[in-house]
């Protein structure tokens, strides 16, 4: 009888190359950092034009976010001087990363109100919330810019990991 | 999804029941293992594709290792397919249970920054793991025949009861069973009752042990008294009996209720009277999967003393390492490997002289010191704790907060307590079965049981099993 020990052979290491797609599209876009928080926000900072933010305590996150720095491993927000401005740059490092989903509502939920405070008189504050917004959700670390630079702020995140 | 989850016991058992007993025999199987993959995705959905592969790679595995010692008459195309497949099966478990504390040591030695959280694993790796490797072994020792069929070789890796945490069942004793077995009414109802044992144990004793445990975890390990120090390791050692213990019942219990036996995976493991005797008694299948696996191959204790202890060492390390990748889980597999040690080439005469009675004492002890590396999360909490259990601690021997919890959990203590002994289960079923008391009455106290626990699981908030991590 013909032995068919060369299809099990192929069988199981096509089997492999399987498994080694699965884990790359798991964990291959999704890859934790090991990044220092700080370091990755001087990099963001430098991108942006920081004049018209300032750097924010733990109350204010909570305020505009509904999120507590302490339950992530890092959290850094620069919010408007005033509140006739709608630039932020928001970088939260995930203590997990089941947590993104609670960090990207909030970041929605933040967005929406700021829209719906300059909707109708702040053109170009609407404009900068409609057109330079950008979220960005990499592995453990998640990235929330309001800015002209919003890209160039998502090419020295991406960077910085 | 935990056995004692709401949505498991009215949803997705009494489903499974269902779809299981309307299925004519032929059909069983299948609808076991669809049911076990459904369990599984609902677990761990974005594992699923991932365990279609390792079931597919493994399938093909151990075809391969039968159709080379069989077919071709290759041992050694046999045995590199098995050691091929092993090393597969382990690179994996590998990557998700110890990338991580890998990376944490390289970055702790090396000062580097590179990341180390390790994003969740799929229920049950360490135990589906085991599964496969048992397998493999065993068809690489003619123990058993390779499967053919897809469908049975499923339902022995997925096996719902024993998916998640075991027991870990070796394939040779599940095939035999998974081709015929024998299902019916009685079979039914006594893999109820230990179902319905198992969630009473895990519901009404684990979880209510377990505040008082918790509460005094969360406090620092050096301000404890020497009495809550050792009332936190007394309510560990019994909470973690009878949520590990309960879980294995519930899943025996389940197996059953299918039509399957597995052997008990405890048995009455606190009144042992030595440590060798300990760990036969607890986790029986993870002490059995090593000791056939891994010991006797090594040569176990047939090879000279010093191989013997080369080989307990091994053992007891990579025991202490299944558990979790942390140094604690390394220092308890040690400390258990060197008691082991010592047990058996040092104080082995002096031992048989002293009664079995006697010798439980200092056993409990060197087992709830045991459980005291199991439960911190570093080696330094473990010491403080120790130290605490020894008066060393700023609460000093007695102080109010050891009164106040000592007070709140004396009698669930004492029945814990008493429920860890064989007397316990002897004197309820006495009385259960005396002639003279109807067949209701049993109804009545398992009605009883049942209620009680749908209250707990409704009032408390989700739960796991504590080997779940593992």
């Amino acid at each position: 009888m013909r032995s068919n020990a060369f299809l099990y052979e192929i069988g199981r290491w096509a089997a492999v190359v399987v498994g080694i797609v699965c884990l790359i599209v798991l964990f291959g876009g999704n890859s934790v950092s090991g990044a220092d928080p700080q370091e990755v926000a001087e990099a963001v900072t430098s991108a942006v034009d920081m004049e018209n933010m300032q750097l924010a305590d733990n109350q204010m996150v909570k305020r505009f976010y509904g999120l507590d720095p302490a339950d992530y491993e890092g959290c850094i927000l620069y919010y408007p001087n005033t509140n006739m401005m709608a630039e932020e740059v928001l970088i939260v490092k995930l203590k997990d990363i089941s947590q993104q989903q609670t960090v990207s509502d909030a970041i929605e939920a933040r967005l929406q109100t700021q829209k719906n405070t300059f909707e109708g008189y702040g053109v170009e504050q609407f404009d900068l919330l409609t057109n330079h917004a950008v979220v960005e959700l990499r592995g453990n670390y998640v990235l929330f810019v309001v800015s002209d630079h919003a890209e160039a702020a998502r090419k020295a995140f991406r960077g910085a990991l | 999804m935990a056995f004692s989850e709401l949505r498991f016991v009215f949803v997705f058992l009494p489903f499974a029941l269902l779809l299981h007993k309307v299925m004519p025999m032929k059909g069983k199987n299948l609808i076991l293992a669809l049911l076990s993959l459904l369990f599984f995705a609902w677990g761990s959905p974005k594992y699923f594709a991932l365990m279609l592969v390792i079931l597919a790679f493994n399938y093909f595995s151990g075809l391969l290792i039968a159709e080379k010692k069989e077919e071709e008459n290759d041992p050694r195309g046999a045995k590199y397919a098995l050691i091929s497949a092993v090393v597969v099966n382990l690179l994996l478990l590998g990557f998700f249970k110890y990338w991580g504390f890998l990376l944490e040591n390289v970055n702790a030695v090396f000062k580097t920054h590179l990341a180390t959280r390790v994003t969740s694993s799929p229920i049950g790796v360490s135990f589906f793991t085991f599964s496969v490797l048992s397998y493999l072994f065993d068809v690489y020792r003619g123990k058993a025949p390779a499967q053919r069929n897809v469908i049975h070789f499923t339902l022995f890796v997925t096996f719902f009861p024993k998916l998640v945490s075991g027991p870990i069942v070796p394939y040779a004793e599940m095939e035999q069973q998974i081709m015929e077995r024998k299902i019916g009414a009685i079979r039914f109802g006594r893999g109820s009752r230990l179902f319905l044992i198992g969630l009473s144990k895990k519901v009404l004793l684990a979880d209510t042990l377990g505040k008082t445990f918790y509460a005094l975890s969360a406090l620092d390990p050096g301000s404890l008294s020497a009495v809550s120090a050792w009332l936190g390791a007394v309510c560990y050692a019994l909470m973690l009996y009878f949520d590990f213990g309960g879980y294995s019942d519930m899943a025996i219990g389940l197996a059953e209720m299918f039509g399957f036996t597995f052997q008990k995976n405890f048995d009455y493991p606190y009144m042992s009277a030595s440590l060798t005797e300990f760990w036969r008694r607890w986790h029986i299948s993870l002490g059995a999967w090593f000791r056939d696996y891994v010991y006797i191959p090594l040569g176990g204790s047939r090879a000279g003393t010093a191989k013997t202890i080369r080989n307990l060492l091994i053992v007891w390390l990579l025991t202490g390492i299944w558990h979790g990748a942390s140094w604690n889980f390394v220092f308890w597999g040690l400390y258990y490997g060197l008691l082991l040690l010592l047990e058996k080439f040092v104080f082995a005469k002096i031992l048989e002289k002293i009664p079995n009675f006697v010798r439980r004492i200092p056993t409990l002890l060197l087992v709830i010191i045991g459980w005291v590396f199991f439960f911190s999360p570093s080696l330094g909490f473990a010491f403080r704790w120790l130290g605490s259990m020894l008066g060393l601690g700023a609460g000093g021997f007695l102080d109010s907060t050891a009164k106040y919890y000592l007070s709140g959990c004396a009698v669930i203590l004492v029945i814990s307590a008493f429920g860890a002994y064989p007397l316990a289960a002897k004197l309820g079923n006495q009385t259960l079965r005396r002639r003279r008391w109807p067949v209701y009455v049993s109804v009545v106290w398992f009605a009883a049981l049942m209620i009680l626990c749908i209250a707990g699981m409704t009032v408390s908030t989700y739960s796991s099993f504590l080997y779940f991590q593992f």
